[in-house]
Order: structure tokens, then C-alpha cells, then sequence
């Protein structure tokens, strides 16, 4: 993997970088170049399996992490590209033209985090909800609990408490090991 | 709908011969159960098991069938999104009376492990009438068996009359079902 | 005159049908019996199993992890415990690491069976589905003596197994084993060899090779295009290192091919468990976590994939350094399957080998949309 790196470090500019296990990269580059990391890794050094394109949500440093797992079939290594956008204004482009199966993910990542890829002509179509009309469920600030007792109600005996209350009331010799 | 027709077996006072008549229905309609073929959720992994041959379900006179214009009960197994009630709901109405409904699992009764999702409902019975309950998760196709027969003694006996309850309470019914799912275009029949 | 536009009628394949495998619906598009496009419309089992995760502590989403895909409920624990391990560095001991081998194994040759009577019911030959389910009871039974449930079991827990085998366990799988291999033959006289089968499916939905690394697609599919491509090979997990066992391909690329494929995957996996009986040393089976209702797991992100029967399957998992995971993605196998290969197989297709097709891929919905 060390060779690896040094070849992508010549011609593009790496933010950050770890190499995990013999056999796993992963590095952190720019929104602006990583159309052109893409096309490289796919048609110079045969990284032509897109496994996953993931989202995360960093709500404290105001900024969603976009994730795209890669996998080489002939030297059999793995490789994690990922960058960081703003989380206000969140657009970004789309891979469809490189990876055909992104449309999928693409569409579900507009749907549960309210990223907009432009270029993706059916990122609109409903994925996983039907008439939706919240604020995207997979962010931080959705409170789910609360959205669940107010729709759809609950039976008045039901008693909520804490798990590690119940739990610790006979497991205290287990505590403190 | 102006007026709601239920069978002879509502009225206070009956003809002796129609009292016998009943019950020759009661007992036919427990002796052969139809079962649609839908698996709603994940309780419907237990369901080919108790078709087939090791715990054989046909010698009840339980069948699956494909189409719910011939059948008698709906199997609602386990949890229900949103999107999959606004179906059961269609499915349900377009089978015939009489018609039972059986509930597994502890999704329905009080929303089981997933009572803080926002896609899954937390209680049935606001929006369907339930014949039968069954705890477990995943019930055993052993205990599946055993509400059956319990529904079968339920029908002997007169006393599993859901479709009544729906026919009669219709407007709540309806009320609970378009507070939760928009978009609402069912037809405006229910038998 | 009619115009080309009149003769069109759009059909919903929809979530309540016997021949389509588990609650999904797709929307197509006819002229007279054959298809002209398809689309897919999942949801219907959607239930936020992500969101739930953020909100529990870690040791708190293992039932939670089994209910992704119900056939299969190993292979995800597996790779549950496996991200939780990397990210931790817990330490697991060999014998532990032989009982994991055995227990996904299995758990591959009860989904098989499973899948024998799917094909077969969606022909309409109602004996396979009957002897085939009942094979797959009895693989359930030692399930429910190992670790205590029919279904969901949470045995594989981070740094283990929860619990030794019991007395006599070998014996019993070896019995097993012996019935279903016994039975073989009798399979590929009634579904395999079948001359009506054979009619039905050489030649369906042919596969173009070059799509296959295209659009990502893993498993036995790929295997029936001649690909080796197989995760127990190309990156071992587990014991597979130390064990010999074939990589199963096949030229044809159609649903026959593919059934063959899975048909010889069944003597693959008794040869692997034969193997795994005879060479399992003595030693400990759970390395201990600290305690798991305080458990803090450093900052990182790992992923983990694993060959389950349909394809490749992977956890994304991100950690933040408190007790709740910040993030967990589930890639599912049949994802490219049922949205982006589909859409190029379908046109010209007659519409009685749509359910055909649709088991022969082997879809699974709830991995979807989980």
C-alpha cells in the first residue's frame, strides 16, 4: 500500500492519510478534486468495484462526511476516499458517469441526509418513505421518539425507565469487576 | 353504507331453526381456514414451516391461497411501516365477510422493539380489529397452531365477530388510518 | 389505427404475490406479454434500523443486528463483532474463531435449502419445498441446542462465542450432514435434471460478462459468469485460511447456471464442516470485553465485509470515542441486483419468467432498505 500512496501523492494533494491493516487505505482529500482521484483510481489502477458511498453527520463541526468505499480486483486491496462538505448548503456532484450503481446510493443519501448531487436525473423518486414531509430523518437533530409517541400513541400501563437502572440493581458485584 | 347488514346471528330473538343453521355455519367456517399468502414482516419466516410437512398445518384444513377475494383470515406477522398498512388496509377490505384477523408477534401489541421508529406503527388495534394475539418473537410454528385452534373455538362458539366491529365503527376507524397515512385515495366501500 | 403508445398496459407486480421473494413491488410495463421496462419500489419493510442503533449502547444492538436479514441472521453478528473487535483490538481465541466457522457454515446450508424451494415453487413443483423445508428444520434443531432459539440466535458476541459446544454436538452435526448428503441425488433427480427446469431456465436472462465489474455484482451471479471472485479467497476472515475448499464457477451465465452453482455450493460447505470437526483444538471461547454497560470504543471507521450465500456483504461502522456508535451502514448484497441489472435484463422477457428471475438473483428486500 505504501507504493500506492506515493504514486497518488505525485500528481493529486492528499489532506490526510492512514494505512489500517496491509491491505486498507484511507484518505482524505478535497471536494474540488475528487472527481478527478475518481477516474484515476478506476481507469490507472484498477480500482473498479464501488462497494459503498456512505454519509455521516458531524453535527458539532457543522459538516456532513461523505464516504466512497473502494475495492481492486487484481491486487486485492481496499481503499476509503472521503471528503468533507458544508452542511448548510449541501451540494455536491454526482459519480454516475464513473460507478453506474451510485444512482442508488446517490438516491438514498438525498433522501435521508438532504444532499443534492447534481447531475443525477432521478435522485427526486422516493427510496425507502412515501409522502414524507419532515425534516430528513437521518440527521442528528430529528428526535424519532418524540415523532413516534405524538403519531402513533402508546398504551397507558407502559412504563419507560432507564436500562442501566433495572440492570444494575442486581448486577452490582458485575459492576464493579 | 346506509344501512349496515349483518347476518341473522345479531338478532335478540331467533327461529329455532335458524339457531341450528348458525351453528352448521360455525362450524363449517372453523373447519376450513384460508390463509392469504402475504408476509407482512419478519414473523413470516415461520409460516413455510408450518405448511409444510413436519408441521403439517393442512390437516386442520388451514390452505394458502393467492388472492385475497377467497380467503378467511389475514396473518399480520410481526411489525407494520406505514407504507405496508395503507396495503393490509386494501387487502383487508377486499376480502369477504366473515373474516378474522390473527396478530403475531410483540410488534402489534405495543410496538415491540422498534417503538421509537418512525416508520413502524406501535398499536394495531387502532387501525384493524384483531381476532386473536400471539406473543413470542419469533412464535414457534407450534404456537402458531395453537391460535388457530383458539380461533376455531372462538368461531364455534359465535364469539369472533371483528368484521361486525368494523362495519359498525367505521368513521373511527378511518379517522385513526388518514391521521397517519396522507395521500389517502381508497374507495369508499369496505365489504 | 392504433397507435404504438395504445397498445402499452403498466402493471404493479405488487407486495402481496406468491412469486416474488418477500414485500416488494415493481412497476412494469407491457405490450402484450413482454416487458419493456421495470421499476423497483421498496420501503415496505423500512424500519430505520440505523437511527435505532445511534440511540442504543453497543452491546444493545445485537438483537437489533440479527433482524436485518431474516434467513441469515450469522452473518451479520459476525460482522458486527468483527468492526466492534478492530476498532476495540480485543483479542480472540483460536477455538472461538473454529466454532464462528462452523456456526456460518451452517447458517449457509439452511439459507440453501431454503432457496431449493423457492425456485422449484415458483414453477409450480410443490414436492421440493416440502422435502426441502424439512432438511432445513433439522439444521434448525441443532441450532436450538446450541444456542437456544430457532431464528435469532446473538451466540457470536465481541471476543467469541457466548458459550462451549455441548456434549455430543459433533456427533449430532455429522448425523445431519449424512442425511442431507444421503438426499442429494434425489434432489437432482426431481430439480436439477428436471427436463421441464432445464426448458424453463437455460438461456433466461443472459448476463453480459463485462456488467459484472461494471455495476458491481457479487456471488453466485458473478460465479455463473465464469468469474472467481469469492471473499473467502481474496481476503480470509476467519479460519478459511486454513482450510480446503473449491471456488465453484460456471460458463453460462443464465438462471441454470446459477442454479448449479448454488447446487454444488451445498457439497462445498459439508466438505468445509467435515474439515472443521476433524481439526478443532481444545482451548478457551470468549475473551471478555470490559464492562459492556460502560464500554467506550475510540475514534476510528473500519469496514468489514463477508461472503454470506448471496453475495458481498459489509459494515461501515464509525465510532466517536463515547458509548454509542456514531454510524453504522449496512451494504446488502442484492442491492445492484434488484435496481441496476435488473433494469438492463429485463426488456423482451416474457412475463411468466419474471419470478424466475427474481429467485434465481436471489433478492432480498429487507437488506435494501433495512
Amino acid at each position: 500500500m505504501k507504493e500506492l500512496l506515493d504514486r497518488i501523492k505525485k500528481s493529486f494533494k492528499i489532506v490526510n492519510e492512514e494505512i489500517k491493516r496491509e491491505n486498507f487505505l484511507i484518505i482524505e482529500v478535497e471536494q474540488g478534486d475528487l472527481k478527478q482521484i475518481l477516474v484515476h483510481l478506476k481507469y490507472n489502477e484498477n480500482f473498479k468495484h464501488l462497494a459503498l458511498l456512505s454519509c455521516v453527520d458531524w453535527i458539532e463541526d457543522k459538516k456532513f462526511q461523505l464516504t466512497y468505499i473502494l475495492w481492486n480486483y487484481k491486487t486485492k486491496e481496499n481503499l476509503i476516499v472521503k471528503t468533507y462538505i458544508n452542511r448548510e448548503k449541501s451540494d455536491h456532484f454526482t459519480v454516475m458517469d464513473i460507478f453506474p450503481q451510485a444512482e442508488i446510493y446517490e438516491r438514498e443519501v438525498r433522501e435521508m441526509y438532504g444532499v443534492n448531487f447534481e447531475g443525477n436525473s432521478t435522485q427526486h423518486l422516493d427510496f425507502a418513505l412515501e409522502d414524507w414531509d419532515d425534516i430528513p430523518p437521518m440527521r442528528r437533530d430529528f428526535d424519532t421518539l418524540k415523532y413516534s409517541l405524538e403519531n402513533y400513541g402508546e398504551r397507558e400501563e407502559y412504563d419507560r425507565t432507564n436500562i442501566r437502572d433495572i440492570i444494575s440493581e442486581f448486577t452490582d458485584e458485575w459492576r464493579k469487576k | 353504507m346506509a344501512d349496515n347488514k349483518h347476518f341473522l346471528n345479531d338478532k335478540p330473538e331467533k327461529l329455532t331453526y335458524a339457531r341450528v343453521w348458525e351453528k352448521f355455519d360455525n362450524w363449517a367456517r372453523a373447519n376450513s381456514l384460508w390463509v392469504v399468502a402475504y408476509g407482512t414482516g419478519c414473523g413470516s419466516i415461520e409460516i413455510p414451516p408450518m405448511v409444510t410437512s413436519r408441521f403439517d398445518a393442512e390437516r386442520f384444513g388451514v390452505n394458502m391461497v393467492g388472492t385475497p377475494r377467497q380467503a378467511d383470515v389475514l396473518i399480520i406477522s410481526g411489525y407494520l411501516a406505514v407504507k405496508t398498512l395503507k396495503r393490509v388496509i386494501r387487502v383487508y377490505e377486499q376480502m369477504q365477510s366473515p373474516k378474522y384477523v390473527v396478530a403475531l408477534g410483540a410488534c402489534p401489541i405495543n410496538g415491540g422493539m422498534y417503538f421509537d421508529s418512525y416508520n413502524t406503527i406501535n398499536l394495531l388495534d387502532k387501525y384493524l380489529p384483531v381476532d386473536v394475539w400471539l406473543t413470542g418473537c419469533m412464535p414457534r410454528p407450534e404456537a402458531i397452531l395453537s391460535a388457530f385452534a383458539d380461533l376455531m373455538k372462538r368461531i364455534k362458539e359465535g364469539r369472533a365477530d371483528g368484521w361486525k366491529k368494523y362495519i359498525d365503527n367505521l368513521g373511527e376507524y378511518r379517522k385513526n388510518q388518514e391521521k397517519i397515512i396522507k395521500n389517502w385515495k381508497m374507495p369508499n366501500y369496505n365489504w | 389505427m392504433i397507435d404504438k403508445k395504445d397498445k402499452e398496459v403498466k402493471l404493479f407486480i405488487g407486495p402481496q404475490h406468491p412469486g416474488v421473494t418477500g414485500n416488494m413491488s415493481f412497476e412494469v410495463t407491457l405490450e402484450g406479454d413482454t416487458f419493456k421496462d421495470v421499476k423497483t419500489h421498496v420501503g415496505y419493510l423500512h424500519r430505520a434500523f440505523e437511527k435505532l442503533m445511534e440511540r442504543r449502547l453497543y452491546i444493545q444492538n445485537f438483537p437489533i443486528v440479527c433482524r436485518i436479514c431474516v434467513p441469515e441472521p450469522d452473518t451479520n453478528e459476525n460482522l458486527y463483532a468483527r468492526a466492534l473487535e478492530e476498532l476495540y483490538g480485543l483479542e480472540v481465541p483460536e477455538r472461538a474463531k473454529w466454532i464462528r466457522t462452523l456456526v456460518l457454515e451452517l447458517d449457509r446450508l439452511k439459507m440453501l435449502m431454503m432457496w431449493i424451494g423457492g425456485i422449484a415453487g415458483t414453477m409450480g413443483l410443490g414436492t421440493a419445498p416440502q422435502w426441502s423445508v424439512f432438511d432445513r428444520d433439522t439444521v434448525l434443531d441443532l441450532f436450538e441446542e446450541l444456542t437456544g432459539a430457532r431464528i435469532y440466535h446473538i451466540y457470536v458476541m465481541p471476543g467469541g462465542v457466548r458459550r462451549d459446544l455441548p456434549e455430543g454436538f459433533e456427533e449430532r452435526v455429522l448425523k445431519v450432514i449424512d442425511n442431507i448428503e444421503k438426499k442429494l441425488p434425489d434432489y437432482d433427480d426431481l430439480v436439477f435434471e428436471n427436463a421441464v427446469f432445464k426448458k424453463r431456465t437455460v438461456g433466461l436472462s443472459k448476463i453480459k460478462p463485462e456488467w459484472v465489474e461494471e455495476i458491481g455484482v457479487s456471488g453466485p451471479v458473478a460465479r455463473a459468469c465464469g468469474f472467481t471472485y469469492d471473499i473467502r479467497r481474496d481476503q480470509p476472515y476467519e479460519m478459511y485460511d486454513k482450510l480446503e475448499f473449491d471456488i465453484i464457477t460456471e460458463t453460462g451465465c443464465d438462471v441454470y447456471s446459477m442454479a448449479k452453482v448454488r447446487r454444488r455450493e451445498i457439497e462445498n460447505s459439508i466438505k468445509i464442516i467435515r474439515q472443521i470437526i476433524d481439526k478443532m483444538p481444545k482451548g478457551e471461547v470468549w475473551n471478555r470485553p470490559p464492562n459492556v454497560l460502560y464500554w467506550k470504543i475510540p475514534e476510528g471507521e473500519t469496514y468489514v465485509k463477508a461472503e454470506a450465500t448471496r453475495g458481498e456483504m459489509g459494515y461501515y461502522v464509525v465510532s466517536d470515542g463515547s458509548d454509542k456508535p456514531r454510524r453504522i451502514h449496512v451494504r446488502g448484497a442484492s442491492t445492484p441486483h434488484a435496481y441496476t441489472l435488473l433494469e438492463r435484463l429485463v426488456p423482451g422477457m416474457n412475463i411468466s419468467d419474471f419470478s424466475v428471475t427474481i429467485v434465481g438473483l436471489q433478492t432480498c428486500p429487507p437488506e435494501i432498505e433495512r
